[in-house]
């Protein structure tokens, strides 16, 4: 399992704002969204944003950047 | 087919505010803004109910008028300070509540997943990650109904660590206090307390069915009487009229606040309003100098949904009443990057600084 993973992955087959593959979902997420769902596996990740940046993590694929 | 050029719209068709009444003419218009210049700069009393419903309904070509006249209130009134602050959501989701505009809420299917309280570590980080952005308040907002005993001890226990360890000024959001509460939050050393009208009496129950407006106005009036700073804002886009939103001003009135963020609807998705149209821009121009004129000594702040509300015109905002804003980040949602925001300060000679309510 990867530590860290850019948000936006090479292989992603997931949209970062819903959820649902790719091939049914194009990405939703809005432009000031940090990602809710990883691109990976589709899994809610669990978010913290703050004043000056966001994490995100998933429970598969651990801290998203 | 006409071959020339026809104007096209980029983007999505903003709702305004309605009204039953009609704009006021040019002439009337000027006649109403110069009236209202005279009052809050050279009479220094505040504008009536009337004259502010007549000024909600000046043409949409006098509202840089408008605007300008609010500019001068704001620096009469408040100085050329402006406060900058940074907010943490440090409970995130899985709230009890239906604010309908609210992504945090459990009774919605949204993106947000529900987090526990933070870690004492991470609230720290993100409190000297804000001071280093040259603010001088730090909030800590909670998606609760009220906060719980054992809720109450974390925060006993974090305001002053924060403050402490950053020199900033501690606020909360914690919802609905009882007198204890309040009284404990006030002794603990919490600077100002948030805690929103969000909207005028008459249409809260159309966004909020699992508390009354009453409820918060009552908190409202805990947090001053327990000599906490009131910080309470409002929320415009929800499809409140031009009428509720004078009302919703002679609200915040009533309940005195110190501070009063003024926020613009980001349609969040899965909530009910997920598809509600956001407010125009110079609409929002409009409103942020009504908020000016009519609470002139307050501190406005820009809050969450400037930067799609108004984009372009976020500078205007700051010469329209605005004097003090969020930077960064909001609770679950990105601001634009803070350098962006100082560097507009600077453009605009408006130094950063710790604001009070004037009396």
């Amino acid at each position: 399992m990867d530590e860290t993973v850019p948000a936006d992955p090479a292989g992603a087959s997931r949209c970062t704002g819903c959820g649902e593959p790719l091939t049914a979902c194009p990405g939703c997420g809005r432009e000031l969204d940090p990602p809710r769902f990883c691109g990976l596996c589709g899994t809610r990740l669990a978010v913290r944003v703050s004043p000056g940046g966001w994490r995100a993590r998933c429970k598969q694929h651990g801290d998203l950047v | 087919m006409s071959d020339t050029l026809q104007p096209v719209s980029l983007l999505p068709k903003a709702g305004p505010a309605t009204s039953a009444r009609a704009p006021l003419t040019a002439a009337d218009a000027r006649r109403a803004i110069r009236s209202a210049e005279v009052a809050l700069l050279d009479d220094r009393r505040q504008l009536t109910a009337d004259e502010l419903a007549e000024l909600a309904h000046v043409p949409d070509e006098s509202v840089p008028s408008l605007a300008a006249v609010a500019h001068e209130v704001r620096l009469a009134w408040c100085g050329p300070e402006v406060e900058v602050e940074g907010i943490l959501s440090a409970k995130t989701g899985g709230c009890p509540e239906d604010c309908h505009f609210c992504s945090q809420s459990a009774k919605f299917d949204t993106p947000v997943k529900a987090t526990p309280f933070l870690d004492t570590d991470e609230v720290l980080a993100a409190a000297k990650e804000t001071a280093e952005l040259g603010a001088s308040e730090f909030c800590i907002v909670l998606a609760v109904r009220g906060p719980d005993e054992r809720t109450m001890q974390r925060l006993l226990e974090l305001v002053p660590m924060v403050r402490d360890e950053t020199g900033l000024n501690v606020a909360v959001s914690a919802g609905i206090l009882s007198e204890e509460q309040a009284r404990r939050l006030a002794a603990g050393g919490v600077h100002r307390y948030n805690h929103n009208l969000e909207t005028a009496r008459s249409f809260f129950p159309k966004v909020v069915t699992t508390h009354a407006w009453e409820e918060r106005a009552d908190t409202c009036r805990l947090v001053r009487e327990h000599g906490m700073e009131l910080c309470c804002g409002a929320l415009l886009g929800m499809g409140e009229s031009v009428d509720q939103r004078l009302e919703l001003l002679a609200d915040l009135r009533a309940v005195d606040p110190t501070e009063v963020p003024l926020n613009f609807l980001n349609p969040r998705p899965g909530t009910p309003l997920g598809e509600a149209p956001v407010v125009g821009a110079l609409e929002a121009i409009r409103w942020i100098a009504l908020f000016r004129l009519a609470l002139p000594s307050v501190i406005l702040r820009y809050a969450g949904g400037r930067e799609i509300t108004l984009r372009e015109l976020q500078v205007m905002g700051m010469t329209s009443g605005i004097n003090a804003l969020i930077v960064g980040n909001y609770l679950t949602t990105l601001g634009r990057r803070p350098d962006e925001d100082l560097q507009m300060l600077a453009d605009l000679q408006m130094p950063i600084g710790v604001l009070g309510k004037v009396f």
